[in-house]
């Protein structure tokens, strides 16, 4: 934290120490991740591995899972059997399906939603409870209040799911038998997500003037980064997918927080 | 030597995105030690201006200076000053995860680079909040919250000490008690308290500064405006009220009314007194009994002004 000043630092302090007094913010923190980033690739990549093992030959495609057989037609899945087949040779679909269709949306979604559900409890819950005001007659800036409050949420975000990414990583290299190239990626996809959800809750607090709006315009506001997801999973192949959708989603967080500070300004927050 | 002025608002107006007008071309100006008040009603931008030496608003006009330092132009000198700045916010939310004693420290730990800071248990000590440090602070009766965001304010020993509306909300017994703690901390330190309630002004404050609507209306110590108010007659006679009012609206009076008598505006007792008196009694024929001068009390000034 040697980034943030040394009030922002003593804020910051404050921040993760209310995040994890508070058992909604604890709750978000771990079951959103946990499903996405932990029970639902362990399920799919052990079960997928087994399925191979006991059921030998190998199963026709896009068995075991769930997925309509003209979706093979559609935008993105063709680009999906075609990169499974030249990048993981020997892969079954259904793995190449989960490994680079679902795993890139579950790791947005989980980097994503879990800062913004706990910041905005922390942003808006501050002004709604007023006690933002207390805050505010202290001797710091609105802007150093606001960055502690991010980092706060971004820290605790990372340090639930950085861990859980990491049996995943040990998971998809001895099960799924993935290189290191794609666990570094898909890291990357994890921070520039994080990055995103930066700029999505502060466009939030900005806007939003309680809690209620900030659920339902944050609908909106998040749409944006799922659409390019979804974007990036049908137009980019193989696994620089991963790569490029981290580094713009990064991009679109860094955006989002200029933007917000350059015309929406803290008063919003603060009025 | 004159004294240093250490909150300066110069021709400031802060019009909101929704084009409200918090304040219009407001100046005054608060010198060192100076116990000075922001008199208004609710929406004539007491708040608005606390907002602005916080920090949190910016003005669309003019500037304002708090210990010579300009809050929208010199960011950085002003996040060291700030620490020299005591404020107490308006009715502020409690924290339902933290105590008194743990937001007195962290208040403390935010003043650290002071020389004067003084220990929450001191701050605790002072405010007679020792009992309920390990209190969560919306468990806190109104007059503890009330207490505990002045001691937070105390902490760094501040020179200059911002109340916005202290005792707003509170039942008159502990307003009453707050006020007293109020009366300890504003001695030898410049303040600015914002108020509606002219009696509790009275009483803590020795400069006022009238708002309304944004702008300010009245400005100096309390004998300062009273003397700037127009000054009135009380006029009594036999004939009665009507006849009397009826006599000066032809002479092109302003009066009214007032238990039995007319109470008359006229621009200067000395000079327009005798003149009324002669025209009452020769020319309209009228016998006046009682005929003296009236300053009007401040209530009734700031009542009249508010319409």
């Amino acid at each position: 934290m040697s980034l943030l000043g040394s009030d922002t630092r003593l804020l910051w302090d404050k921040e993760v120490q209310q995040l994890t007094r508070s058992p909604y913010a604890m709750l978000t923190s771990f079951v959103v991740p946990g499903a996405l980033v932990v029970i639902g690739p362990v399920f799919a990549v052990v079960t997928e591995h087994f399925k191979r093992e006991y059921y030998a030959p190998a199963p026709p495609h896009y068995a075991g899972v769930a997925v309509p057989p003209q979706a093979g037609n559609l935008l993105g899945f063709s680009s999906i059997h075609r990169t499974v087949a030249e990048v993981t040779a020997g892969r079954s679909d259904a793995e190449g399906y989960f490994l680079y269709i679902l795993l890139p949306v579950l790791f947005v979604l989980a980097a994503l939603l879990t800062p913004v559900l706990t910041a905005l409890h922390s942003l808006i819950g501050e002004r709604e409870r007023r006690s933002l005001e207390l805050l505010m007659a202290l001797p710091v800036l609105v802007n150093d209040i606001v960055t502690a409050k991010l980092a706060a949420n971004v820290s605790m975000a990372l340090a639930t799911i950085l861990p859980m990414f990491g049996v995943d990583a040990i998971l998809l290299m001895n099960v799924a038998h993935v290189g290191w190239t794609f666990v570094g990626w898909a890291a990357v996809l994890l921070v520039g997500s994080v990055a995103a959800s930066v700029g999505a809750s502060l466009l939030l607090a900005l806007t939003a003037r309680d809690l209620r709006t900030a659920m339902s315009s944050g609908s909106l506001i998040i749409a944006v980064p799922l659409s390019l997801t979804g974007l990036c999973v049908a137009l980019i192949p193989g696994v620089e997918r991963f790569a490029v959708l981290g580094l713009l989603l990064f991009a679109l967080g860094i955006g989002a927080v200029y933007g917000g500070l350059r015309w929406l300004t803290y008063e919003r927050y603060t009025t | 030597m004159d004294k240093l002025i250490q909150i300066h608002f110069k021709a400031v107006t802060k019009r909101f995105p929704d084009t409200t007008l918090g304040l219009q071309e407001a100046s005054w100006a608060i010198e060192e030690g100076a116990r000075a008040c922001l008199l208004g009603r609710r929406g004539s931008g007491k708040t608005t201006a606390v907002r602005i030496l916080e920090g949190s608003l910016e003005p669309t006009g003019g500037s304002v200076l708090l210990l010579g330092v300009n809050i929208a132009q010199e960011p950085r000198r002003y996040r060291s000053i700030r620490k020299r700045v005591g404020i107490v916010p308006q009715n502020p939310g409690m924290y339902s995860d933290r105590t008194a004693g743990e937001y007195l420290a962290l208040a403390c730990s935010l003043y650290s680079d002071r020389d004067r800071v003084i220990t929450p248990d001191e701050a605790e000590e002072m405010l007679g909040l020792s009992e309920y440090r390990h209190t969560r602070m919306d468990y806190l009766s109104t007059n503890y919250q009330r207490r505990l965001a002045l001691a937070a304010a105390l902490v760094a020993d501040p020179e200059v000490l911002i109340l916005d509306e202290p005792t707003a909300g509170m039942e008159p017994l502990p307003a009453h008690d707050l006020r007293n703690y109020l009366e300890l901390a504003m001695r030898n330190r410049t303040t600015l308290l914002c108020t509606a309630n002219q009696e509790e002004a009275q009483r803590l404050c020795n400069y006022v500064i009238r708002l309304h609507g944004g702008r300010v209306e009245a400005e100096g110590t309390w004998d300062q405006i009273r003397e700037g108010s127009l000054p009135r007659l009380r006029v009594a006679a036999r004939e009665g009220v009507d006849r009397l009012l009826a006599e000066l609206q032809k002479f092109g009076f302003n009066a009214e009314a007032d238990q039995g008598s007319v109470l008359v505006e006229v621009p200067n007792v000395r000079n327009d007194g005798p003149e009324l008196l002669r025209k009452l009694l020769n020319e309209a024929k009228v016998d006046v009994y009682e005929c003296a001068p009236v300053r009007p009390s401040l209530e009734g000034m700031f009542v009249e002004a508010g319409r």
